[in-house]
């Protein structure tokens, strides 16, 4: 057995002992509050904790493989792209945070789309949320388990099926096991893995590349398009800023950063997190990036770009600090798939569950819960094995998705008072009909070169405010539980 | 009638105008100074000048400013209804 393999295997055990411990812990838990427990981790989450889960939850196979790839295929421009989503955390926790965490508490929202139910009361509101969070976070998580099968390929030579049963299996195994528990600790030791690997890999990769230096001086005699903003033209300005816009404002809605909203303890908390999490996304986004366009002056002629991370890593580091770097490129990954296990098992086994009236014990519950998440794995450990080869802009089409549907109904919903479910189900209907129609028959959705989300989420918020305003106001009983002085007891 | 409004809710909207300025400094800032340099052939710390610049220089700027930014622009607040300090 190679040492890269060995130091991975080890990070892998540690994971499943976390998984078997978490599972221990929400065992003991009492019925009634399992799901408190499962989906929110009972709400106690520290600063570093839910910096973690938001910044490794949302920088996803797009940071950890497709960032090094796209840096290698594109250069310096895809690193321009790449460092705007350096305030993911401020985006979502000061964008929505303090909102989510008041009316969590006030309303008993424990998941997602429990924020939607109180905030609207519609029942067609929160099943079509919640059809189109595993509609588009499904093929999302997919495309996170090819990356980590073909990071686990380059390491051991293994088979891509077999690497895709290690790398996947293990998420399963912590996350349907330990539930939001088990993700957090398990996301507090990838976090830490994830920050030496990526340190190792760049200072790796700027050794063998002879400096920055000299690796400008060999990229640009390859081709000097690499070092353009704009590959030379190849990208618009706006294309470039609608991109920086689908990690800035429109992650405000996004389901699997809420979870971070929904789980930390107090302001204290969400306060760090936001600082901790600009900090490790930078540190973690600039040297992979850096490091994947560095990679072209070691390697011009990489077959496939998306392999340019783990080539970096058996190529210019010793055997074990390779395997580290790799646990580390692969816990990337593992986090994001966590946090959207639990995201959309929340959304079918607690609210399309309610919505569609089925009366179930807590025991039932608990076994659903734990049946779904296996389900929503399974389905995209199936995908994976379909093995798609645009992994980046499948990544794109979700993250686009979902910021077009949820943007106008949380964050409008949560500061405008006349907002109200016509407005959210006409903002959805129309935000993703304009969205599927920009990627097949009107290409001229995405205005001057744009990807088409970002004007796709503006007109979907314009129509949410205009249908809210032409249908009668929500009940007072909504304007009470989100705006409202608390009434003393 | 119109409902009193919880003050916390008008601290959440601070932090949402923050957050979104912030951002819009940020980008600006980071695409405008690559638009700016990326005529110029000169290399700074061996990387392209504009690289440097909006890659390396600019982004850890925004980071270390945010450290005081949320601590001091976002107040803290009792989250829960029964938390001392509640209105």
């Amino acid at each position: 057995m190679n040492l890269a393999l060995a130091s991975f295997l080890a990070y892998t055990l540690v994971l499943i002992a976390i998984g078997l411990w978490s599972y221990r812990i929400v065992e003991k838990v009492p019925i009634a509050k399992y799901e408190d427990e499962f989906y929110t981790a009972g709400r106690g989450l520290g600063g570093v904790m839910v910096a973690l889960i938001i910044a490794a939850g949302m920088a996803s196979a797009g940071t950890f493989i497709a960032g090094p790839g796209m840096c290698y295929a594109y250069g310096y421009s895809w690193v321009l792209i790449n460092v705007t989503q350096t305030f993911l955390s401020l985006m979502l926790l000061a964008t929505v945070g303090i909102m989510v965490g008041l009316v969590a508490r006030r309303a008993n929202v424990i998941t997602y789309l429990d924020i939607y139910r109180a905030r609207y009361q519609s029942k067609a509101v929160v099943l079509v949320m919640a059809a189109l969070v595993a509609l588009l976070l499904i093929p999302y998580m997919a495309t996170q388990f090819v990356g980590a099968a073909r990071v686990i390929v380059q390491m051991t030579g293994m088979g891509y099926v077999a690497s895709l049963a290690l790398g996947s299996g293990v998420v399963l195994i912590y996350c349907v096991l330990g539930g939001m528990r088990g993700t957090a600790v398990a996301t507090l030791l990838q976090g830490v893995v994830i920050t030496v690997g990526t340190v190792m890999l760049f200072a790796g990769t700027y050794r063998a590349a002879g400096g920055f230096a000299a690796s400008t001086a060999a990229i640009a005699a390859l081709d000097p398009k690499f070092l353009s903003p704009t590959m030379h033209g190849e990208f618009s300005w706006p294309f470039i800023f609608s991109v920086s816009c689908l990690s800035g404002y429109l992650v405000a809605g996004s389901p699997h950063g809420t979870l971070g909203a929904l789980s930390y303890k107090n302001t204290i908390a969400l306060k760090r997190a936001i600082w901790i999490g600009g900090i490790l996304v930078f540190v973690w986004t600039i040297l992979l990036c850096v490091a994947g366009t560095m990679g072209r002056a070691l390697i011009p002629n990489l077959e496939v770009a998306d392999e340019i991370a783990p080539w970096l890593a058996m190529n210019v580091l010793p055997g074990p600090l390779a395997g580290i770097v790799l646990a580390g490129i692969v816990a990337g990954i593992q986090t994001t798939v966590a946090a959207m296990a639990i995201v959309i098992t929340s959304c079918i086994a607690r609210n399309a569950v309610k919505e569609l009236g089925l009366e179930l014990t807590g025991q039932q519950m608990k076994t659903l819960s734990r049946v779904t998440m296996t389900v929503c794995l399974g389905a995209a450990i199936a995908l994976a094995l379909t093995q798609p080869p645009l992994v980046q802009w499948i990544i794109f089409f979700s993250l686009g998705g979902i910021g077009t549907s949820s943007l106008a109904p949380i964050v409008l919903g949560l500061y405008w008072k006349r907002g109200n479910h016509w407005g959210a189900l006409a903002a959805i209907g129309f935000g993703m009909t304009l969205y599927v129609l920009a990627f097949t028959a009107l290409p001229g959705i995405g205005l001057w070169g744009m990807h088409p989300a970002l004007p796709c989420a503006v007109a979907a918020a314009v129509v949410y405010v205009l249908v809210s305003l032409a249908t009668p106001p929500p009940s007072a009983e909504i304007a009470r539980t989100f705006w409202g002085v608390p009434e003393k007891s | 009638m119109e409902l009193p409004e919880d003050p916390r809710v008008g601290v959440a909207r601070r932090a949402l105008a923050l957050a979104w300025t912030f951002y819009t400094v940020f980008l600006a800032a980071v695409l405008g100074v690559a638009a700016a340099a990326a005529g110029s052939d000169a290399l700074l710390f061996g990387l392209p000048r504009w690289v440097a610049l909006s890659c390396l220089v600019v982004p850890p700027v925004f980071v270390l400013a945010l450290i005081p930014i949320a601590e001091r622009g976002i107040p803290d607040i009792p989250l829960g209804d029964d938390e001392g300090g509640a209105p």
